[in-house]
């Protein structure tokens, strides 16, 4: 399992392969080397959905890229997570020894550039 | 007396030689790290030797951006605001293999511990969430007190931040 490789179509080279416009917007192929078994049930699930496996794969793609990119960006706090922090705020743990050391080791040793 | 440097991650840096043992890590340095400090997606920060001349080897590195914190209102929660608040959150680090063992990690999570607090400091925020590589470093990080609150995610408040040795 390794291996990406892409290509780059633009809509005029889409369409003029195809005889009409299908693509609206530029589209790229993806080949990525995939375990035998992991295309099987993909397939399996693309059959069970009523939808080609291009279709299946563009939907867990964006479901799960949009996913990862707002978790890097908006953290949505669950009613206990929330709770959670709410107590740590009220009462803010003081710095650790091991954070002390470490950061008069940090202050030793490493300049900051900005 | 200072023996490394923490500076951003530019060209003058030797990303391809860089190997911590931890794959994802390598590839977000290699292949992303310096396309996101360039469009300020977020901002790696390399250490390197002191006297390090282009092409500069990187000992670790430290990738920093701002999280929004979102919070309804429940009941036992009033000290959330309500609206969504900014954090800083240090989404990845790596030190490289041959480094390893010699208190960089402890250094670089101070430096970001730093770093975070000036930016709290000046523009404001909640405090420092991490995202720890896998579940055997999540120990590494309650050790200077960030508190697990999801997953592999943790959090230590701002105030929290303010550690005596370096923050006057």
């Amino acid at each position: 399992m390794s291996g990406l490789s892409m290509a780059t179509k633009t809509e005029k080279e889409v369409t003029k392969k195809v005889g009409r416009p299908r693509a609206t917007v530029e589209t790229v192929r993806v080949s990525p080397r995939l375990p035998a078994a992991v295309v099987e049930r993909m397939q399996l699930a693309a059959e069970l959905r009523g939808v080609n496996s291009s279709a299946f794969m563009l939907e867990a793609i964006e479901t799960l890229s949009k996913k990862v990119i707002e978790e890097e960006k908006v953290w949505k706090l669950r009613e206990t997570q929330a709770k959670e922090m709410t107590s740590l705020l009220a009462k803010p743990p003081k710095p650790t020894k091991f954070a002390e050391e470490a950061a008069k080791l940090a202050a030793e040793h490493v300049e900051i550039r900005s | 007396m200072s023996r490394y440097v923490l500076e951003k991650l530019s060209k003058e840096h030797d990303r391809k030689s860089f190997v911590s043992g931890l794959e994802s890590v390598d590839r977000y340095l290699k292949e992303t790290a310096r396309g996101h400090t360039e469009k300020g997606v977020s901002i790696t920060r390399v250490l390197t030797p002191l006297e390090a001349s282009p092409p500069k080897s990187i000992l670790g590195f430290v990738t920093l951006s701002q999280i929004s914190v979102e919070a309804r209102a429940w009941d036992g929660t009033n000290g959330l605001p309500n609206s969504p608040v900014p954090a800083v959150l240090l989404g990845r680090m790596g030190v490289a293999e041959s480094e390893q063992g010699k208190g960089l990690s402890r250094m670089l999570v101070a430096s970001a511990c730093q770093l975070a607090f000036d930016a709290i400091n000046a523009c404001g925020g909640i405090g420092m969430v991490v995202d720890a590589a896998n579940e055997d470093l999540i120990g590494f990080y309650e050790k200077f007190g960030f508190v697990q609150v999801e997953g592999l995610r943790l959090f230590l408040p701002a105030e929290s931040l303010k550690v005596k040795t370096r923050i006057e």
